[in-house]
């Protein structure tokens, strides 16, 4: 099954041109992330106090903040750390979440309702709520954010698993293999999860935009990353105390912060159509 | 019957979820460093005196905690550390109020523009109304609201100024914080509506109603929207969490005195009695919206109470 819905899938993304716009904009975004500031001729952190809220001009697109620094370079390197948050947000729940609900859809049995029991009760509390909390205990800085928010993120992910997992289990080919004498762990890794691929990576795609924003309302509260490191959502709430008379501080980052939420969502949008029709057919 | 056992479980439910709180926020509020109960935290000496009465720091720590879940079963969530005098209960009864009238507001605006959109969407499909709601929903789910609150503070208090930029009492303050909050919800119900509708309209009812000779939105607005009210209600829960949080930013940007506003406050302060009265009242009073949400829309749709 998982080799011939291969080439199928890579027909119906590659016709797709929402998710083709959609993806060929995140490999655009993680270029200017990348390479954004090796080309800029400025440096994020020197200061021109006299400059301070410029506007933005031939030789600063973005203008300057406060303390007369370049935006756009801060931009740059704001996007190096958001992006990082939302993919090692994703990463750490992917690898939580994929887990716990292979092991729960798997196993089945009680282990399966205690885990999931236990999911639909954090669930029931609002994710945002706890990463706060955990923020308030582990105290601010970017690796707490990858902490928080993966410790958190995970529980959708589980889910979304342990569903299809639970599927899997009782279709012909598992058993087949279980007979061949084939471990759990063999079962798991060789026949359940190439073929749970499709939901993985569909769910992981929603996960980055979700850890962006999480970390861009962290920051705003205060809670987020710490100096030297300045996230987008940090140039936000900085830019938002200065919106009144220099709109330009706040424009750049939040602009940068729907862009890259929006395309996200589009290729994850995009990725469901081609890699999960089934679950895609809202629209 | 089935729903008396619903409604029995779900009691027991919001129970539970309020222990198990109670109880983590009374272990963080013991082990975190620099908490309320650290010595390395010089607090005003009056303060000091009435927390060590109040939480009885001398007795064993089990006898600290029963009295701890006695206490926020009564909603006394002790003195905040940072209002000198004042209760967390007051603060929170004062905060509440503003933060739940302009999160219904919310709610109720978010609700009715799902259903005229979705609705739209569903009757014009492929046509520009689905392209609005196509619009809409994206820039629901990317522009997060306190993103959305500046621009609308920007272009409709200070370039335009047709709205107060902040501030609370009159209805006109109600109107950018609320559209703030109701994008998100919005572009979710709105989907959810549209879908539910164009699965509705190619049933045999909707045939018959279109064979009597109702119009097109008639039959829809008529027959075909009640049957959206399901789902619709099933998934408030999550939107009013998602109005909650959004509220914490949402307050602070246009100045409202709600309870976000405060929670963020807090926060700044680490002001912990305030920070885990706060926590505890937004969980308990999200699990019982969502389970009155749940029943809500099992006792309206047969079809959802089977689970």
């Amino acid at each position: 099954m998982a080799a011939s819905s291969r080439p199928r899938w890579m027909e119906r993304l590659r016709r797709d041109r929402g998710a083709m716009t959609a993806l060929a904009g995140l490999v655009l975004l993680g270029l200017i992330v990348v390479m954004g500031p090796w080309l800029s001729p400025y440096d994020e952190t020197s200061q021109r106090l006299v400059r301070s809220f410029e506007r933005p001009t031939a030789g600063h697109w973005f203008g300057l903040d406060e303390l007369g620094r370049d935006l756009l370079t801060r931009v740059f390197h704001g996007g190096r750390i958001s992006l990082a948050v939302g993919l090692m947000g994703a990463l750490l729940s992917l690898a939580l979440g994929v887990t716990v609900g292979g092991l729960a859809g798997l196993v089945g049995g009680a282990v399966e309702s205690v885990l999931m029991r236990l999911i639909d009760f954090l669930y029931g509390i609002p994710l945002l709520l706890i990463v706060i909390a955990l923020m308030v205990v582990l105290g601010q800085g970017l690796a707490n954010v990858f902490i928080a928010l993966g410790l958190v993120y995970w529980l959708n992910m589980a889910r979304v698993v342990r569903a299809r997992v639970a599927e899997l289990r009782s279709q012909e080919f598992v058993a087949a293999a279980r007979v061949l004498g084939v471990g759990t762990a063999g079962v798991f890794l060789r026949h359940v999860l190439p073929n749970a691929m499709g939901v993985i990576v569909v769910t992981a795609t929603f996960m980055v935009p979700q850890a962006i924003f999480a970390e861009s309302f962290l920051s705003f509260l205060g809670l987020g990353v710490t100096l030297p490191h300045a996230s987008w959502g940090t140039l936000a709430a900085e830019g938002l105390k200065a919106m009144r008379s220099h709109p330009h501080v706040l424009a750049f980052p939040a602009s940068a912060i729907c862009l890259t939420m929006f395309v996200f969502q589009a290729a994850g949008e995009g990725l469901r159509r081609a890699l999960d029709p089934r679950e895609a057919e809202l629209d | 019957m089935r729903l008396l056992a619903a409604t029995v479980r779900a009691g027991l439910g919001i129970a539970l979820v309020a222990w198990a709180v109670a109880t983590a926020t009374f272990c963080l509020m013991r082990v975190i460093p620099g908490g309320p109960f650290s010595r390395e935290r010089a607090l005003p000496e009056a303060v000091r005196e009435a927390m060590e009465a109040k939480y009885r720091l001398n007795d064993p720590l089990p006898r600290q905690y029963v009295d701890y879940l006695i206490d926020a079963a009564r909603l006394d969530f002790g003195l905040s550390m940072d209002n000198p005098g004042r209760t967390v209960g007051e603060i929170i009864a004062r905060g509440l109020p503003i933060s739940a009238r302009l999160g219904a507001a919310a709610l109720a605006l978010s609700v009715g523009a799902a259903f005229a959109l979705g609705a739209a969407a569903a009757v014009g499909r492929g046509r520009w109304p689905d392209r609005v709601l196509a619009v809409v929903a994206a820039s629901g789910v990317s522009v997060p609201s306190f993103i959305l609150g500046a621009l609308l503070l920007y272009w409709f208090s200070w370039r335009i100024p047709w709205l107060p930029a902040g501030g609370w009492g009159r209805p006109s303050h109600y109107l950018l914080p609320a559209i703030s909050l109701a994008a998100l919800p919005t572009a979710y119900l709105a989907r959810l509506v549209r879908a539910g509708l164009l699965e509705v309209m190619r049933s045999e009812f909707m045939l018959t109603a279109r064979a009597k000779g109702l119009s097109e939105l008639r039959a829809v607005v008529v027959h075909g929207l009640r049957h959206t009210l399901g789902p619709v209600l099933a998934y408030l829960g999550p939107q009013a969490a998602a109005i909650m949080t959004g509220s914490f930013v949402v307050e602070r940007i246009f100045n409202i005195p709600g309870l976000g506003r405060m929670y963020v406050q807090s926060i700044g302060n680490r002001d912990y009695p305030l920070i885990m009265g706060v926590t505890l009242v937004y969980v308990v009073l999200l699990v019982v919206f969502n389970l009155l949400s749940d029943l809500a829309a099992r006792s309206l749709d047969p079809r959802l109470r089977g689970g």
